[in-house]
């Protein structure tokens, strides 16, 4: 077995020569099309580099084949969206905290999600403010969170095509998201909105939750019906769900594997690029399957073999995604390693109920949603990470100008620390604030430092 | 303007067949960068982050939505060990070629990137561009291919001699020719450019089709085929006459043809189905004629090339030339940008 390493985007741009033809050109998407060169992905980052994602110059990747393999998926996710819809297929935007909605969108034949949201990474990804300097136009500055950049892309219309249905969330979701979505409508789409409730923990009032909510999405499948010229069907979502519970049974899989006792067998960002397939699955949910499984068994042939990255013993539970993918590696590079992670994507994560009513089953996932109730609850969520995974330090990377991020680092600051275990807090700052970001690096040296001291006090 | 592309998102658009809001307007801008920035030419071609300065300073000048590296065709066969003059008002040409005798060709090496001839001199330039407009403008490379390369190891007519007389040692300049370009071309990748693949030396203007066809394609193949593997969309340019060659240059596998002397609508139709196109405003069109001239000559231009189906890029046949008078450039690119597609999102 090859040890694991992390590398850089030259060595990985030399080693992809070894990968076999024939390798690169059979790992596809879209497999129940007729082969068509663009649905190609297995690609070294630096092809997305040349493209502008700037950013993949100085981060660093994992050495294995499934490892790239995971990081063409996620990378071609835009380019595959477009594809679906020139092949004829039904683009679904969903927004504001709706991974949970997603089993239902692809239940319908010919029909992929891809969640705006996420264009929040671009950005980072391409060291630049265009997308912020566009929503700033049109109203949405720096008061505004990181998820403005989806508006950028709205009104840019170059990032993904026009969605045939757009599903935004009102009621209990991301205020940012929600201005987002008002912006979008005001520059001429149309929106079809979902009312969340909020999560009430009162025993009684579950189940009238859930059958809310419930009706909402009976509402969204006659919707869909509309869009896609195809019925719903039950038996199709079942089937659905049992794909999506083999998604969501392969990241908690891969989560344990990252969290293990032995060597450090993956890094932070290729674990954030498996837990939020979860979401939409990047636009095609069976060749994600394959992706994550193959990713899975190459981690889990590591920890058998105890084969891992040297040199990172720092257990760190990592709190809310970093929207700069730089800072994990830096975490890294300073001996940190990635064991738990609470990324605000809670509805996308538990396995689905497969009897009962199928609706209520994805009201009952969206009801876990991290931000949908009392920070109490995604309090909890992060110490269980921390027991769990036994960190050694929490990270908390907050978003700036995100309206949840304030009411909830506080109470999460102070349960970690009554459970014994530092925690480091600091608001991701936008690509080109080089001043602010070295200043964020010092800290997170300085608390690496901290936490490598404190250990070796423990150890005697 | 919201909602107004960037030439990056114009162009990505176009490599993955959705079509933008209008045709990327990318005249090629090289050495009358220098004239813009007011710089000698042997400063220019020797110093990557004068020749960057340069085209950014052009870019801002006139608004044209890419970035272009490129001094001159023997950038490669130089670092191999060929001569080459250097000069204060134009580009570098052909002083002594490293090959005198066949003997010679297997000592030749395809040079390191990094730290041979004025090849870093490309590296530095765009990295200098990345870095400052990297997430806004395309960067291309012009890098030459096989053929050209190895005129300007051998001499350009005792390689074309070569071709008729001793075959094999033509093939064999070739090859190592091919593999210098792969080499440079990965390094320009690295740095952040996309290569743009030059072969003005397999124009129909210099060779018969049959020529092109055993000596110039067979090597424009592998070369893209080598980068398609990673996936990158290459443009073949090939200067001069290519009008009795325009079936052939689909089979090299060029993503985007950017044509000089041949007509556009031929081009359409012998490959528009399969290849993108750029083109084509006759560079010398930009020296004497009058602004109605060049917006006539653009307007037909665009009227034929924006119905290609596989897309189209405006641009000029060959390099802007260096005396080019700015406002004829500016009028040229001020009718591309106001061209547009029936772009419903």
């Amino acid at each position: 077995m090859i040890p694991a390493k992390q590398i850089n985007y030259r060595q990985w741009h030399e080693l992809f020569k070894e990968i076999p033809d024939e390798r690169v050109k059979n790992t596809r998407y879209y497999h129940h099309l007729p082969d068509a060169e663009w649905s190609q992905y297995l690609f070294p980052p630096s092809t997305h580099a040349v493209y502008g994602n700037r950013l993949l110059r100085k981060m660093k990747f994992d050495n294995s084949p499934a490892a790239l393999r995971l990081w063409g998926f996620v990378l071609s996710e835009s380019e595959r969206i477009y594809r679906a819809r020139q092949a004829g297929m039904k683009v679904v935007a969903v927004v504001g905290d709706l991974g949970a909605i997603t089993p239902l969108v692809y239940s319908f034949p010919d029909t992929v999600a891809f969640y705006p949201d996420c264009l929040w990474w671009t950005p980072f990804l391409m060291e630049s403010r265009v997308l912020f300097n566009e929503a700033g136009q049109l109203g949405m500055g720096e008061d505004c969170c990181f998820v403005r950049a989806a508006l950028g892309a709205f009104s840019k219309r170059a990032y993904f095509p026009k969605p045939n249905l757009i599903i935004g969330t009102v009621g209990a979701t991301c205020d940012d998201m929600a201005a987002v979505m008002s912006g979008t409508e005001f520059i001429g789409n149309d929106v079809y909105y979902l009312e969340l409730p909020a999560r009430d923990t009162i025993p009684g009032n579950q189940q009238r939750q859930l059958s809310f909510l419930a009706d909402r999405y009976r509402e969204v499948a006659t919707r869909l019906e509309a869009v896609t010229g195809h019925s719903f069907s039950e038996d199709r979502l079942h089937e659905t769900v049992g794909k999506v519970n083999l998604i969501r049974s392969l990241i908690s899989e891969v989560k344990d594997l990252a969290a293990t006792t032995g060597p450090n067998p993956m890094g932070g960002m290729e674990m954030m690029n498996v837990e939020f397939a979860a979401l939409s699955y990047y636009g095609d949910l069976e060749e994600c399957t394959a992706v994550l499984g193959a990713f899975r068994d190459e981690m889990k042939a590591r920890v058998e073999q105890q084969n891992g990255y040297p040199d990172q013993p720092l257990r760190i539970v990592w709190v809310t995604p970093p929207a700069d993918p730089i800072l994990q590696n830096y975490a890294e590079d300073l001996g940190a390693r990635i064991v738990g992670s609470e990324y605000v994507i809670n509805q996308s994560t538990p396995a689905l109920k497969t009897e009962g009513d199928v609706f209520e089953n994805l009201a009952e996932g969206q009801l876990a949603g991290s931000l949908m109730g009392s920070s109490r609850f995604r309090v909890d969520l992060v110490v269980d990470q921390v027991r769990r995974a036994k960190a050694d330090g929490v990270i908390i990377s907050g978003i700036f100008a995100s309206t949840h991020c304030p009411y909830e680092t506080r109470p999460i600051i102070d349960a970690v620390r009554k459970e014994g275990v530092p925690v480091l807090a600091f608001d991701v700052v936008a690509p080109g604030k080089k001043q602010l970001q070295s200043q964020i690096n010092n800290r997170m040296e300085a608390f690496i430092e901290s936490l490598r001291m404190r250990r070796s006090r423990r150890a005697g | 303007m919201p909602g107004e592309m960037n030439p990056r998102e114009r162009w990505g658009l176009l490599l993955i067949d959705e079509i933008p809001d209008r045709p990327p307007v990318y005249p090629l801008v090289t050495a009358h960068a220098a004239a813009v920035y007011g710089c000698d030419l042997t400063t220019y071609v020797t110093n990557g982050k004068v020749m960057a300065e340069a085209q950014l300073a052009a870019q801002r000048k006139y608004g044209h939505e890419g970035l272009s590296v490129f001094s001159e065709v023997g950038i490669i066969a130089e670092a191999m060990g060929s001569r080459y003059h250097y000069r204060q008002y134009d580009v570098p040409i052909l002083d002594q070629p490293i090959i005198d005798n066949h003997n010679q060709i297997e000592k030749l090496q395809a040079p390191d990137p990094g730290s041979t001839g004025r090849l870093s001199v490309y590296l530095d330039a765009i990295d200098t561009m990345y870095e400052a407009a990297g997430d806004i403008l395309p960067i291309f490379a012009f890098i030459p291919c096989s053929f050209t390369t190895a005129a300007g190891l051998r001499g350009v007519e005792e390689f074309l001699m070569d071709t008729v007389l001793a075959p094999e040692a033509a093939h064999a300049i070739l090859d190592i020719s091919l593999q210098a370009a792969i080499r440079f071309c990965d390094a320009c990748v690295l740095a952040g450019a996309l290569p743009v693949l030059v072969d003005p030396l397999a124009s129909g203007s210099v060779i018969s089709r049959r020529t092109y066809q055993e000596f110039a394609l067979p090597y424009q193949v592998k070369l893209i085929s080598y980068l398609h593997r990673y996936d990158l969309d290459i443009t073949l340019h090939v200067c001069g006459d290519t009008s009795k060659m325009l079936d052939l240059i689909p089979q090299s596998g060029a993503d985007l043809f950017s044509l000089d002397q041949a007509e556009l609508p031929q081009a359409v139709a012998e490959m528009g189905e399969r290849v993108r196109l750029v083109g084509n405003l006759s560079p010398s069109s930009l020296l004497p004629s009058s602004h109605q001239v060049i917006s006539d000559c653009t307007h037909r231009i665009l009227s034929q090339g924006i119905p290609n189906p596989k897309g189209f890029v405006l641009s000029t046949g060959c390099e802007v030339p260096i005396k080019c008078q700015p406002e004829k450039l500016q009028a040229l690119i001020q009718v591309g940008k106001q061209a547009h597609y029936d772009f419903q999102w």
